[in-house]
């Protein structure tokens, strides 16, 4: 048995010739909040609609809580709480009746209603018809509806989605204390990286179907840290005395760009330099912030 | 599968549709008590006679797909059906609950008529004692045969997540029941024409497929029903929300 929550085998879904998701291998371990980042149309919701069995994967298995989706459908749900794109509603009854309708099927005990109507706080909403509800409203009912069945795993997709700024904070600290107060194992996705930047312990690129990052969050820190540039007066000679000391430098007009390091290790460079004779006109650090990277590996975000 | 009834009884019961489940009785009703009273050697006949055939011809198939689309509208309107496939419910359940309530929903229609009958029957003095055997069989055959329609129109209603588009299907389809069932060929084969066939089977001027034997229109009912349903259920089981 794996240790994984979620655990896909390329998984793969192609409708109509157009490959929608391609080989995705996606693994969520224990407790983790898993940032499932890609542009929009990327892939995302269809892979969160395999992993709930809405949909059937044209190849490839989905596992959950090591078990296969297909087989031990039920068994498996039973320990899921989601949200997918938007959020489900039945008009004509209140929230409070919407919850209580979930609750039969889940058969939770009735004072779970008013737990989880607490903690998206709708207690005072409640007893209103939801199609008068704001979009903030039901997606708060979305996710107390979520909730009802004290799930292990959440998947959420775009929770925030159209939400205001003051909702998407609500929205993201509710997520935080769910992983850090319950132990809850978490799978958010979004088109934005600065949204689940965050709150997610680990994240997973999906770029045209395809997986192209899956790390810890502190790994894409450190791909996305900035570089270190130095203007010096002759380059060639500064680049040979760098990589004389094993440090790998990229020459580009007039100047040297490093991966970026730490305080000792730049000091340490100049005073080489120093000894070199290298006059050091400039050192400058160019910052490219985690949201510019994920946009550089996704082709820009070219959906936009 | 308790607890999926319960569930949609609780979404059912808030919604208006219930109220429909009195028109075609009170109708009926109406209707018969506006009959002139004749001496007549089998007075609850002509009156069942009377009734049924507004009742079965036109409402009762009207009602099953009206039912069926109601049932499945708010799951289209508020993404209903993705929320309950990802609880720990099988499609199955579902499926079968929603068809047994549309089934509900036309029984109490029937029992509801039956009242309507009794009533009208006791304003206008009918003396002879109620034939239960005979009432009993129109009314019970009635909603027997409103099976396959149900359970075709549930099926459309599923899939298309339109609310007027399986509506209006049912309504074409019903409008020419009374042309069709002047065919002893294809009347019981009708599912529209089933419902009126098998509540007025019993009666002795038949005319059309009235003359089809009713052990025949069961066999034929019973046929078209388990195709309907498990084809709609199995296309729910693989539908793609």
């Amino acid at each position: 048995m794996s240790a994984w929550i979620i655990e896909t085998d390329r998984l793969t879904k192609t409708v109509g010739g157009k490959t929608l998701v391609d080989g995705l291998n996606l693994t969520i371990g224990k407790g983790e909040v898993y940032g499932f980042l890609g542009p929009n149309g990327a892939g995302k919701t269809t892979t969160i609609r395999m992993l709930l069995g809405l949909i059937r994967p044209t190849r490839g298995k989905v596992r959950l809580f090591g078990q296969d989706l297909q087989r031990n459908r039920t068994a498996v749900l039973r320990k899921v709480g989601s949200l997918v794109e938007y959020p489900s509603y039945y008009g004509h009854l209140t929230g409070y009746e919407n919850l209580e309708a979930v609750r039969r099927l889940l058969d939770a005990p009735k004072s779970r209603i008013d737990e989880v109507l607490g903690v998206v706080r709708l207690t005072k909403g409640a007893g209103r018809p939801v199609k008068a509800y704001s979009l903030g409203m039901k997606q708060r009912l979305g996710i107390a509806t979520v909730l009802l069945g004290k799930p292990e795993l959440l998947i959420l997709d775009e929770p925030t989605n159209g939400l205001d700024p003051a909702g998407i904070l609500e929205i993201r600290e509710l997520i935080k204390s769910m992983a850090r107060d319950h132990g809850m194992t978490i799978l958010v996705s979004s088109h934005l990286l600065s949204e689940v930047d965050q709150m997610a312990t680990r994240v997973g690129i999906i770029h045209k179907g395809k997986m192209i990052f899956q790390d810890s969050i502190q790994a894409l820190r450190d791909r996305s840290r900035g570089r270190i540039s130095l203007t010096v007066d002759r380059t060639e000679e500064a680049w040979k005395a760098l990589l004389g000391s094993g440090i790998r430098a990229e020459a580009a007009d007039g100047r040297l760009l490093v991966e970026s390091l730490s305080d000792e290790k730049v000091a340490a460079i100049v005073r080489l330099l120093v000894r070199h004779d290298i006059a050091v006109y400039r050192i400058q650090e160019e910052k490219r912030s985690l949201e510019e990277h994920f946009l550089a590996l996704t082709d820009g975000g070219d959906s936009l | 599968m308790w607890r999926i009834f319960r569930s949609e009884l609780l979404k059912l019961r808030k919604s208006h549709i219930t109220l429909l489940v009195f028109v075609s009785p009170l109708l009926a009703s109406l209707l018969a008590l506006l009959e002139s009273v004749q001496e007549e050697a089998f007075p609850w006949h002509q009156l069942l006679a009377t009734m049924a055939l507004l009742h079965g011809l036109l409402f009762l198939p009207l009602l099953a797909g009206v039912f069926a689309a109601f049932i499945c509208r708010y799951e289209h309107a508020g993404g209903g059906w993705k929320q309950i496939f990802v609880l720990p419910v099988s499609r199955t359940g579902v499926y079968v609950v929603k068809f047994g309530l549309v089934m509900g929903l036309l029984l109490a229609c029937q029992l509801l008529f039956l009242g309507g009958l009794l009533g009208v029957g006791m304003l206008k003095g009918i003396e002879a004692p109620v034939p239960w055997d005979m009432l009993g069989r129109s009314l019970l055959g009635g909603w027997v045969a409103c099976a396959p329609l149900a359970a075709l129109q549930l099926a459309v209603s599923t899939a298309w997540s339109s609310f007027a588009a399986p509506l209006a299907l049912n309504v074409i389809f019903t409008l020419p029941n009374i042309l069709v069932i002047n065919s002893e060929k294809f009347g019981p084969w009708y599912p529209w024409g089933q419902p009126v066939l098998a509540m007025l089977s019993g009666a002795q001027d038949g005319f059309g497929a009235f003359l089809v034997p009713p052990e025949t229109l069961l066999i034929v009912i019973a046929g078209g029903f388990a195709l309907f349903f498990a084809g709609g259920l199995l296309y729910f089981r693989r539908k793609a929300m």
